[in-house]
């Protein structure tokens, strides 16, 4: 029975200090739901979009989320957080959305899931409507913010007047928006393409186990 | 040609550079192991005291064990690299002499080196040492590697190394059914090889934990104190696993007997190196010879 107690206090020392000491999770914030990313991510003017996500670990697991946080006045960067199971979870249809943002005026923050730049949409301080050929209001970037779209990941897309309308709608509501035509989003097209890494990942084909024991053959002998 | 015959210069230059070196540890022997009967100095018979000649060469192999880790640069010039190889072979030199002399001050503290190798010739007594002097000699190979060439860190880690090994032997008394004392005392060479079994699997693990890339001291012990803590978590799961899954009855054989009166057989003493070597060896894998690679995805 000593043996035995030695034995599990000797694994979980081991756990405990191997846990500490991981250099995996240096430097990684953990952030339990999105009104944590409020306290990591610093400045105005922003919009903290999700680009990717993934889970390590067999029996425990550890979520990871990739955020593109993409400034009005800023260059745009990357944070990678832990984060808890069930917002991992929520969040998976949400790939490709800004769930957080930041306006200037009296730091205002949002967490709503949208399409990202809706805080820029609508801002005279960054752009102005404009018509298209089709007849419809679209949201131009002046000069100063050409690289926003690209930021955002925009591709091709132009907002429309609607399309700020919806989203003011669902922010009302609390509602996840994901583009009049769901362009944005896990499911979209636009976010597909715009941030493809966790995409591709999902749809690596997987090889069976023929056809890795005739590649190492092959390489091997 | 001219090349060819330079180098040849060089290397024989090396060589007594290595001998000399070695003229140096006979006359550090003889002042450790002070005798009048068989001074070091004199003449050597080896087939006169077989326990002696072993002891002795357990020194020479060790150290030549360790010399074979340095080596020459000679793009530095032939000056420098005769000055690295002898204040780095000098130093892992009185390393290794040092922690021969300190551990065994521990484990054969009851011991004394004339009365076990000279006048009883207790080949017990010198297989263990001879197992100790190899096992330190891989441990101080393994520390001058790690070191990289920076005194600081070399110092540190043999500090470290030496409390790893000393604590590992101090083991021995609770995983294995022999008395130590008493059995060396009877020179029983059972002992002695299930003893050379376990200090060999201790030093296979330390020189595993050691051997890993390093950039900040700190945190290169911490995962030297990780690795050696899962060899212990690994290490008796492999002992069991072999005692099981080839039915050893170790047990029903051994107890029975009168230990104190009885000779135990040389098989018993195979048996519980053997497994701690065997167990050691399949931990180091385990622990040390894993290439996880990118189990996870990656941002």
């Amino acid at each position: 029975m000593n043996k035995v107690a030695i034995y599990v206090l000797i694994l979980l020392i081991y756990l405990g200090l191997a846990k500490s000491f991981s250099t995996n999770e240096l430097g990684l914030a953990y952030i339990k739901n999105v009104n944590s990313l409020s306290q990591i991510v610093e400045g105005t003017n922003l919009t903290a979009i999700l680009t990717d996500t993934h889970s390590t670990g067999f029996l425990i697991k550890t979520y990871y989320q990739k955020y593109k946080i993409v400034y009005g006045l800023d260059t745009p960067k990357e944070i990678i957080v832990r984060t808890s199971r069930k917002f991992a979870t929520e969040n998976l249809t949400n790939i490709g959305l800004s769930l957080f943002r930041r306006y200037n005026k009296d730091e205002l923050e949002n967490t709503t899931p949208l399409p990202p730049g809706v805080i820029f949409i609508g801002d005279p301080a960054f752009g102005r409507w404009k018509y298209a050929p089709s007849g419809r209001k679209v949201w131009h970037f002046f000069k100063a913010y050409r690289n926003l779209p690209k930021d955002l990941g925009w591709d091709e897309f132009k907002p429309s007047k609607k399309f700020l309308e919806l989203a003011q709608s669902h922010i009302g509501q609390n509602k996840a928006f994901y583009g009049e035509n769901l362009e944005f989003g896990s499911k979209g097209y636009i976010s597909q393409k715009s941030f493809p890494d966790y995409f591709e990942r999902l749809n690596r084909p997987q090889k069976s186990f023929q056809d890795i024991i005739l590649e190492y053959l092959k390489n091997n002998f | 040609m001219n090349e060819i015959f330079d180098k040849l210069i060089i290397q024989t230059l090396f060589m007594g550079f290595i001998v000399a070196l070695f003229l140096l540890y006979k006359y550090i022997h003889a002042f450790f192991y002070r005798n009048e009967k068989n001074n070091i100095l004199k003449l050597h018979f080896p087939a006169e005291n077989s326990a002696n000649t072993l002891h002795f060469y357990s020194r020479i192999l060790g150290i030549a064990f360790i010399f074979s880790t340095l080596g020459f640069d000679q793009s530095s010039g032939i000056f420098l690299s005769f000055f690295h190889f002898f204040t780095w072979g000098t130093l892992s030199y009185f390393i290794y002499i040092i922690s021969i002399y300190l551990i065994e001050s521990i484990v054969l503290y009851n011991f004394e080196y004339y009365d076990e190798v000279q006048k009883r010739k207790n080949l017990s007594y010198s297989v263990i040492s001879f197992t100790q002097a190899i096992s330190l000699s891989f441990v101080i190979r393994a520390i001058v590697k790690e070191s990289e060439g920076s005194l600081i860190i070399l110092i540190m880690l043999w500090l470290f190394a030496l409390v790893l090994f000393g604590f590992s032997t101090k083991l021995y008394k609770y995983v294995s059914n022999f008395s130590f004392n008493r059995m060396l005392i009877r020179k029983s060479m059972a002992l002695a090889i299930s003893y050379s079994g376990f200090i060999m699997g201790c030093t296979i693990i330390i020189v595993t934990a050691f051997d890993q890339e390093h950039f900040d001291l700190k945190n290169y012990g911490l995962q030297v104190v990780l690795r050696i803590l899962l060899s212990i978590i690994f290490y008796p799961l492999f002992r069991k696993a072999i005692i099981f899954v080839y039915k050893i009855q170790s047990e029903q054989e051994y107890k029975p007997k009168n230990t104190q009166e009885l000779e135990i057989p040389i098989g018993y003493g195979v048996y519980e190196g053997g497994t701690f070597l065997a167990s050691a060896l399949l931990t180091s894998i385990v622990v040390g010879r894993i290439q996880f690679g990118t189990i996870y995805p990656f941002f």
